[in-house]
């Protein structure tokens, strides 16, 4: 990977409202540690079901390798995608931009044309980002690829909200704490103090035997550097991202979520919120077979309630 | 927000500072079933050590706060004011471990026999203590039981923040991060599902992650090190030099020993403090309500006849405080002899 691609993309400072507008415009991203688990299901469908709630929502398919979100919506294959931006053949991103045949839901289709899209290059992350922040819409929703690669975790991490989707079974979970700690470890790169940075990387590697935990080095940096502490403080408080669980099947499953949220704190210290979970539904891959939205077309089947019920607690966060 | 091993007990059992001794039973019961090692939640964050480190912290956290008289000096530890005495349950200090630890976690259940002591109230208002060995200073995050800056004017004795998790049902105390991050409010309630034995077996965790795509540094970014980053227990303290000098024969009103800053407080240095006061060990037992065996083990330093951690603690407060010590100074100091020989043994 090229020095430039590892870079990392600068936190992103939350926007508040301008005057006289109502808007979030807040950046979710929805991720996870592997494929197949429903993120462009929940994508989709959250989409939808905000869209439903007055929001103007765009739809980014931001899985670079395998990018599937029309079909989640049936659209067909959009003649304008990602790739057009990313290679530079569309200035403006909102000019790829199509209807999703839903009222104010709009899709940036995902990139189809092979490797260099999958792997876009810093300077084009950082340009897609700030585009996707000066689209004049309440939610940017990005479905992101499996797996813990850098451009996912970037994505995640430059997000004002950063979902991971999970099921409930040990390798899903396993994974979803995998993605959670790399994405963690990522975003501790971001310390620009070049003391707090070097420090962080000993104690995340277990070798610091004063400081176990980030929280200690909190404490031991505030006599010296209290610059740094604070600054390490707020990377550390501000790392929070949100548990979806999907294809709940028994009560059990359904309580996994918080149980989840509650063991992180509990072991490390560091925020997890549970927004919600999704049945286990047949009227899924019926809809995906029908190549239709789900909500659209079985929108009283469980699996859609729990995602509404995603989007009422989104919604309720910025309330 | 601090790992658990850092956190207050009322943290850690995630309840309030004015919680009744129902709720810390009730906690304690939650949590040791919600970290037991059969939950599928665990997998791939704890390994069984870690997980079984934490319901140790719970059950000392319960066996605690479920005794009036421990919690009180606790809560003076802490910092706290006094609990509201009306707000309490009648039988908090009548509670039965047997009965507590019935289907529970038996693997970390205390072995210590309860001890049949309580001890007289400690006269006079309590002075501001350093913090206890174990506790993190209050600059650490908001998450201390003192009232912070970036707390949000919590009431005072409640050592635990507004929860911003959205699920209604689970009365997690997450203290306000001390971060600039928007607590958002609690949105919307989802299904109150009680909480249900989960029938998967998991096998042992901590399989190795494969490390992020990237030089050295991204390398140690592996999942071990995260599971690191996890404290230890508590930590071994550094040895200090033991006083040798043997007992002095003659009971007749011995000099007050010698008490410096660094004065390591043995057994056998309270004994000599007693003597110098003329008390008699029936005389302390008396006035204390510490049973006169725990009083001579105590004094004749029999480290492994001594009760748990958590009552000793008490125990020393106590008697250090009828011998006009510092009872802090002395609890700290006799408890890291005794952990310095349990640990050998
Ligand atoms: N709640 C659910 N109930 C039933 N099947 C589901 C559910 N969520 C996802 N699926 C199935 O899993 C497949 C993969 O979902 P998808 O959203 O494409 O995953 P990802 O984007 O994470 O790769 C879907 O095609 C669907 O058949
Ligand atoms: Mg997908």
């Amino acid at each position: 990977m090229s020095e430039e691609a590892t870079k990392v993309i600068p936190f992103p400072r939350r926007r508040s409202p301008g005057p006289g507008t109502a808007r979030a415009r807040k950046v979710i991203a929805v991720g996870g540690g592997k494929g197949g688990i429903g993120k462009s299901l929940v994508s989709a469908n959250l989409g939808i079901a905000l869209a439903g709630r007055g929001a103007t929502v765009v739809l980014l398919d931001a899985d670079l390798g395998g990018a599937n979100l029309h079909t989640c919506l049936g659209v067909g294959q959009p003649t304008v995608s990602l790739s057009d931006f990313i290679n530079n053949r569309v200035a403006r991103l909102e000019d790829t931009i199509v209807p999703s045949g839903i009222e104010r839901l709009g899709l940036i289709a995902g990139a189809h044309d092979g490797l260099d899209a999958a792997n876009p290059r810093h300077a084009q992350k950082t340009r897609l980002l700030r585009h996707l922040r000066a689209l004049d819409v309440d939610y940017v929703i990005l479905d992101l690829g499996a797996g813990t690669a850098f451009n996912v975790l970037d994505f995640f991490l430059a997000a004002d909200l950063g979902l991971v989707v999970l099921l409930p079974e040990p390798t899903s979970i396993e994974n979803a704490y995998r993605f959670i700690k790399t994405s963690f470890f990522r975003r501790m790169q971001g310390l620009t103090d070049p003391g707090v940075a070097e420090a962080m990387s000993v104690v995340l590697s277990g070798r610091d035997p004063t400081a176990r935990t980030p929280w200690d080095l909190v404490t031991r940096l505030r006599i010296d550097n209290p610059a740094g502490a604070t600054q390490l403080e707020m990377l550390l408080g501000g790392f929070h991202p949100w548990l979806v669980v999907n294809q709940a099947r028994t009560r059990a499953d359904h309580d996994i979520g918080p149980t989840i949220a509650a063991a992180w704190k509990k072991f490390f210290g560091l925020e997890l919120g549970y927004l919600g979970t999704v049945g286990h539904d047949d009227a899924v891959w019926m809809a995906v077979r029908a190549r239709q939205a789900l909500l659209t077309t079985a929108p009283s089947s469980a699996a859609s309630l729990g995602v509404m019920r995603l989007a009422e607690n989104l919604l309720a966060l910025d309330r | 927000m601090k790992p658990f091993a850092a956190q207050s007990y009322y943290e850690l059992l995630e309840i309030s500072a004015s919680a009744s001794a129902a709720e810390v039973r009730g906690a304690w019961q939650r949590l040791t079933r919600m970290y037991a090692d059969d939950q599928l939640a665990l997998y791939g964050l704890a390994t069984p050590e870690t997980a079984a480190a934490l319901r140790k912290r719970l059950l000392e956290a319960m066996e605690v706060l479920s005794d009036d008289e421990l919690r009180s000096m606790y809560d003076e530890e802490l910092g706290l004011p006094p609990r509201d005495p009306a707000r309490e349950e009648p039988e908090a200090s009548q509670l039965e471990m047997g009965e507590l630890l019935r289907g529970a976690d038996h693997s970390v259940a205390s072995t210590h026999p309860r001890v049949a002591f309580t001890w007289s109230e400690p006269a006079g208002p309590p002075v501001a203590p350093p913090p206890p060995p174990g506790f993190v200073p209050p600059s650490t995050g908001a998450a201390t039981p003192r009232p912070s800056p970036s707390a949000p004017a919590a009431e005072l004795p409640v050592p635990v923040a507004a929860p911003f998790s959205p699920v209604a049902e689970l009365p997690v105390p997450v203290a306000a991060p001390s971060a600039p991050v928007a607590a958002p409010s609690a949105p919307v309630a989802e299904l109150p599902v009680p909480v249900a034995e989960l029938p998967v077996p998991v096998a042992a965790p901590s399989a190795p992650v494969a490390a992020p795509p990237r030089a050295a540094e991204a390398e140690r970014l592996s999942e071990e090190h995260a599971l690191s980053m996890l404290p230890r227990a508590s930590p071994v303290p550094a040895p200090a030099p033991r006083a040798s000098a043997p007992p002095p024969a003659a009971p007749e009103r011995p000099r007050m020993p010698e008490l410096a800053p660094d004065t390591e407080y043995n057994g056998e240095l309270l004994r000599k403090v007693r003597t110098a006061l003329g008390l008699s060990l029936a005389e302390v037992a008396e006035r204390t309500r510490i049973g006169a065996k725990h009083l001579e083990n105590v004094e004749a330093d029999r480290y492994d006849q001594l009760p748990a951690t958590v009552y000793l603690r008490g125990i020393l407060m106590s008697l250090a405080k009828e011998l006009r010590l510092d009872g802090l100074k002395v609890a700290r100091s006799y408890l890291l002899l005794v952990e310095r020989i349990r640990s050998k043994g």
